[in-house]
């Protein structure tokens, strides 16, 4: 709730007049308050009680600052013993690609040579997993769901499992190209290609929706384009594999 | 005669085009000089309002928009696009956060609570000058001057053609206002 329109008004031509009398007067001008502003006149009271502390307090003073960091590697923790050439699974860690409050995302390679491409390995941070002990046979079951998810506009899920040290991972097609919003600004886009882009999301969300998967956290940073104007929705169907069916 | 001293005179005759035309250029301007403010502060983002409207005059000066004489002019309608510049700063951020720069915030809750403290101030703030634009316009003025551009009282009353006596009471009645508007919750 907040102070009504009405009541702002009525508040503020209340303190001219109160404000213009010395302040011995106030409490008899308060008191012969009629109707309808006696009911107003606790507020009042208090307000003016309050005048003479406001005018040496800084209330309002300055606008807030706003602070705020705008990526937060340094706050979250990574997975203890995660760097360079770690192996995760059967992955190979070849450099950190991103970082964020849930995760860490890596450019990886499969150690046995199966999948040539690099892969994207999303290292999800340990202590936000639900249930650990179920977790591993429900993150096996919707990894198949998520796997059998083939679209050229949905990176693909490759893989998923934890690894012997407990690190769960997910092994995803790694796209090289730049957030929708970035995209758009950078090539200054007519509104048309801004819509051509977004029928390309909307024919992978459509597709997903058809296999009964939905994406659970789509935005504009989980959606890149690459170099061709294509367009991928990233981590289809993750949120729900992480948080154990509870998002 | 710059551009800007024609529109203030033309906003003076009640041109309605014209004083849009005045606040769309004043938008543009501070905001094309706060974005490369934010920029070049890439990792903590702070708006010092102040500044920014006053490195705005000094441009439009330089390029010949403004005479000296329209400083008083300036000031008030910067002060109000500085409102409206930071009020959508403040949407946008949330919108951000609903979607697009979510993975970017930390998991500090502390920082995220004063965040959105200053954020609700901002957007109470405007609300309530808002619902007080028609009925006291004078005050709505002075906040948007005081509050959101940071201007001095003497900046203040020689643009609004008032006494100091006159801002330090405006000010200090908003000031019980908008307490009362925020506190409520």
């Amino acid at each position: 709730m907040k102070l009504s329109k009405e009541e702002l008004i009525t508040l503020s031509k209340l303190l001219d007049e109160a404000l213009e009398l010395p302040a011995e007067a106030r409490e008899a001008w308060l008191l012969s308050l009629g109707e309808p502003f006696a009911a107003r006149r606790s507020v009042l009271r208090e307000l003016l009680a309050r005048q003479a502390s406001v005018s040496t307090h800084d209330f309002l003073g300055t606008l807030p600052k706003f602070t705020e960091t705008t990526a937060g590697p340094d706050q979250a923790e990574p997975p203890p013993g995660v760097r360079e050439g770690t192996i995760v699974g059967a992955y190979r860690l070849a450099r950190e690609i991103g970082h964020g409050g849930m995760s860490t995302v890596w450019l990886a390679t499969r150690t046995d040579g199966l999948i040539k491409r690099p892969v994207a390995l999303k290292l999800p941070h340990r202590h936000l997993l639900l249930q650990q002990a179920r977790f591993a046979e429900r993150f096996a079951r919707e990894r198949d769901i998520l796997a059998a998810l083939t679209h050229p506009n949905i990176a693909r899920l490759y893989d998923a499992g934890v690894s012997e040290e407990g690190q769960p991972y997910l092994a995803m097609e790694f796209v090289e190209g730049i957030s929708l919003i970035a995209y758009c600004d950078l090539h200054q886009l007519t509104v048309a290609e801004r819509v051509a882009c977004f029928l390309q999301v909307l024919a992978a969300a459509q597709y997903a929706h058809a296999h009964l998967v939905i994406h659970r956290d789509l935005k504009p940073s989980n959606i890149l384009v690459d170099a061709t104007g294509q367009v991928r929705l990233l981590d289809f169907g993750i949120a729900k594999l992480l948080t154990d069916g509870e998002a | 005669m710059g551009e800007l001293t024609e529109l203030f005179q033309a906003v003076g005759r009640g041109d309605q085009a014209a004083l849009n035309r005045l606040l769309s250029l004043m938008y543009t301007e501070l905001q094309h000089l706060a974005r490369r403010r934010l920029r070049k502060s890439e990792r903590i983002t702070m708006l010092d309002t102040t500044e920014l409207v006053h490195e705005c005059y000094l441009r439009f000066l330089k390029v010949g928009h403004l005479t000296v004489a329209d400083r008083a002019h300036f000031l008030a309608y910067s002060a109000r696009t500085m409102r409206s510049i930071v009020v959508d700063f403040v949407k946008q951020r949330r919108a951000d956060r609903r979607g697009g720069g979510a993975r970017d915030l930390t998991l500090d809750t502390d920082m995220i609570q004063t965040l959105h403290a200053s954020e609700e101030e901002i957007m109470r703030v405007n609300e309530a000058l808002e619902d007080l634009s028609k009925s006291d316009a004078r005050l709505v003025q002075v906040v948007e001057m005081r509050y959101f551009a940071g201007l001095t009282e003497e900046e203040i009353a020689s643009s609004l053609g008032i006494t100091d006596r006159t801002v330090r009471r405006t000010w200090q009645k908003a000031r019980l206002l908008l307490g009362a508007a925020l506190e409520i919750t």
